[in-house]
């Protein structure tokens, strides 16, 4: 009887020791399977013949290669490029106005706030869909302003392979930058309130006082709003789907875009493959470094 | 001519009036301290003088100028606050010129003013460093190095020693001082402790709950307390209060205290209080633990007795702690006393000047011969 007790405090006393283990076995080994795996299935495939279907055989870093002789690909990292840079630079810049504007203690600030960060819980597919509509000529701005009887107004961006790119960044910004807004707002608010008198006396004030004192302390939240957009920008996927789906032509065509098509549509499964790689390689290459620079200043406090 | 005056200064917030109606002057050099508990108005005191908040009612004159309406950058101000306040993203260096560099003062001028206020304050080698990478005493130092610099003709210092732990703050206080000595910069101070208070002041304001209870140098504070609440908040330990009754009796009066079964009269000598109108009356006498004396004889006409509960020795100090008429009286003896705990002693008390206070206002009672 004894034995038997001490033999199920033992068990019990090993299944303690276990649990944290068992219980994070499930995620973690999913985890493994399903993000690392893949990666690396993905990184083998972008170095083989695969076509329709995946094939084994190795064939050197053709598929980069011919990859970077695509114009297709070239158009699409041109586009990146005009769309992160806006995306980014606009999307900072608004979040951080309206947070300044809403730091100045307005009293409708408690519905204010909420209606900003609205955006983001939509997702990229509902953005996308009524921006289209809106920028679309037949439903959208153009045809309500000329019910109006601006009967000269026209709004083609969308149709225009010069301009729908633009259409993209605005629906980007619109959804986003109520987050950066929220983003900033926690900084501003985390601002030691004596810093911000004591250069008040020190003379700064308005635009000196931001300029001087309160930007500079806000560089975290730079950096952590720069890296989350850049990576928005790189993935984005669904609403280029939604919004212009890539067109016209090719005016709209994303990393993302291309690699799904050229893997899933084009039956050109590897080099769909390398593209997915140098997106990853890209987010790495600005995440990492964030990564290593967050985690290593924390001990310090 | 006075270099800070007050008028009538009152501030609401809405229907909460945290500081009532208060005149004050700070006559050049001046060092006054505004000392009271948490709440008591005394920071806001403060913000109102720099100009982070303007005041409900009346008028502040710095210098004899009204700043109703200046900017605090142009009240010839300058403060340090309890949390340093720092610009973290800046060297010591760019910390203290900063007011100088916003004034468009030149670049050989601020280094110049930059390594006059360092020297002052030890910190020249400091001067390259983030205030990240300074401890608490260095930055305290900082900060008033970014106030000097500026040469104000007012200091203001919100608690700024609350954050350092004890030892620093001595060292801080006595920096203070010699520095207040030297430059003769007009200050007000504000704290929390009665010990800064006390040593810092050439006059010291208690405040309680928006008003001014005593304004006077520390002597006059420490010896007369105006009330009971400043009685009480100045001077560690604190008074012992103990409740009597003022009798008349034969060439005098005397207190009589209700001693757990016995009734023990102190004869007070001379004293004739003027506020006493009817004959007797409740009293609190105040007693400092230094004015309470252990004697070996007990005489019942002039001391009384009680059992010592506990005996808190500080070094310099022992502090006896007895139960008398209700309350724990602390008695401040001599180190070298070796009295045992639950041991019955007798009290002698400095009948020269004992401390009365009316029950019920808490108002200091004055008496002829006492003064």
């Amino acid at each position: 009887m004894r034995e038997g007790r001490a033999l199920m405090s033992a068990a019990a006393g090993a299944l303690r020791a276990a649990l944290p283990k068992i219980v994070l076995s499930p995620s973690l080994l999913l985890l493994a399977v399903f993000v690392y795996g893949f990666i690396l299935v993905t990184g083998y495939l972008s170095f083989t013949a695969s076509k329709i279907l995946p094939v084994p055989d190795l064939v050197g870093i053709d598929n980069y290669v011919k990859l970077f002789q695509t114009r297709a690909w070239t158009i699409a990292l041109h586009n990146l490029a005009v769309f992160g840079t806006l995306y980014i630079g606009i999307g900072i810049a608004l979040g951080l106005g309206l947070a300044i504007l809403l730091d100045q203690r307005i009293r409708a600030e408690g519905w204010l706030r909420p209606i900003y960060l609205y955006p983001m819980a939509l997702s990229f597919i509902v953005t996308g869909t009524f921006w289209k509509w809106f920028f679309d000529p037949g439903i959208g701005l153009e045809r309500a302003l000329r019910l109006l009887g601006w009967n000269d107004f026209s709004f083609g961006w969308i149709k225009d392979p010069e301009r729908a790119i633009y259409t993209l960044i605005i629906g980007a910004v619109w959804h986003t930058s109520g987050f950066v807004m929220a983003l900033f707002l926690a900084g501003l608010r985390g601002l030691d309130a004596s810093v911000l008198r004591a250069a008040r006396i020190d003379g700064a004030s308005g635009v000196r006082l931001y300029w001087y004192i309160v930007l500079p302390q806000l560089k975290p939240v730079f950096a952590a709003a720069f890296v989350i957009l850049l990576h928005m920008a790189i993935k984005s996927y669904d609403l280029v789907i939604a919004l212009t789906a890539g067109g016209p032509g090719r005016a709209t065509e994303l990393p993302a875009t291309f690699m799904y098509s050229y893997t899933f549509t084009r039956n050109q499964m590897a080099m769909g493959a390398s593209a997915a790689v140098i997106m990853l390689m890209t987010v790495a290459a600005v995440i990492v470094p964030y990564l290593y620079g967050a985690y290593r200043e924390r001990p310090r406090g | 001519m006075a270099v800070l005056e007050l008028h009538g200064v009152g501030k609401s917030f809405g229907a909460t009036e945290v500081l009532r109606r208060l005149d004050l002057t700070l006559a050049q050099g001046e060092l006054l301290v505004l000392v009271g508990p948490s709440g008591c108005g005394k920071s806001t005191l403060l913000n109102l003088i720099a100009g982070f908040e303007p005041p409900t009612t009346g008028t502040i004159l710095i210098d004899g100028q009204d700043v109703r309406g200046v900017e605090p950058s142009r009240r010839n101000i300058a403060m340090v606050f309890q949390s340093y306040a720092l610009y973290p993203h800046l060297t010591v260096a760019d910390n203290l010129a900063f007011a100088l560099r916003l004034a468009g003062v030149g670049r050989a001028a601020r280094e110049r003013a930059v390594a006059e206020a360092a020297a002052l304050l030890q910190i020249t080698d400091l001067l390259h460093r983030k205030p990240a990478a300074l401890s608490g005493g260095q930055r305290q130092r900082v900060a008033m190095g970014r106030a000097l610099v500026r040469r104000p003709r007012l200091f203001l210092f919100d608690e700024p020693l609350s954050n350092l732990d004890a030892r620093l703050r001595v060292e801080m206080r006595t920096l203070i001082k010699r520095l207040h000595q030297e430059l003769g910069t007009t200050t007000v101070y504000v704290t929390h402790d009665q010990v800064e208070a006390m040593t810092l002041a050439d006059r010291v304001a208690v405040m309680r709950a928006g008003v001014v209870q005593q304004l006077a140098t520390p002597e006059e504070i420490y010896h007369r307390p105006a009330t009971r609440f400043v009685a009480e908040f100045i001077g560690a330990p604190a008074m012992n209060l103990l409740p009597a009754r003022l009798v008349a009796v034969a060439g005098g009066w005397s207190l009589v205290l209700a001693n757990n079964d016995e009734l023990v009269r102190l004869p007070l000598a001379k004293v004739a209080p003027e506020a006493i109108t009817d004959g007797e009356r409740d009293v609190l006498l105040g007693l400092r633990p230094e004015a309470i004396r252990v004697v070996d004889v007990t005489d019942p006409e002039r001391h009384f007795c009680g059992r010592i509960d506990l005996i808190e020795p500080t070094g310099a100090d022992t502090y006896l702690i007895s139960r008398v008429a209700g309350t724990d009286l602390t008695i401040r003896a001599p180190a070298s006393c070796r009295i045992a705990a639950g041991v019955t002693v007798g009290f002698a008390i400095d009948a020269a000047a004992p401390h009365l206070f009316d029950p019920g206002t808490g108002a200091r009672l004055t008496y002829r011969g006492g003064e």
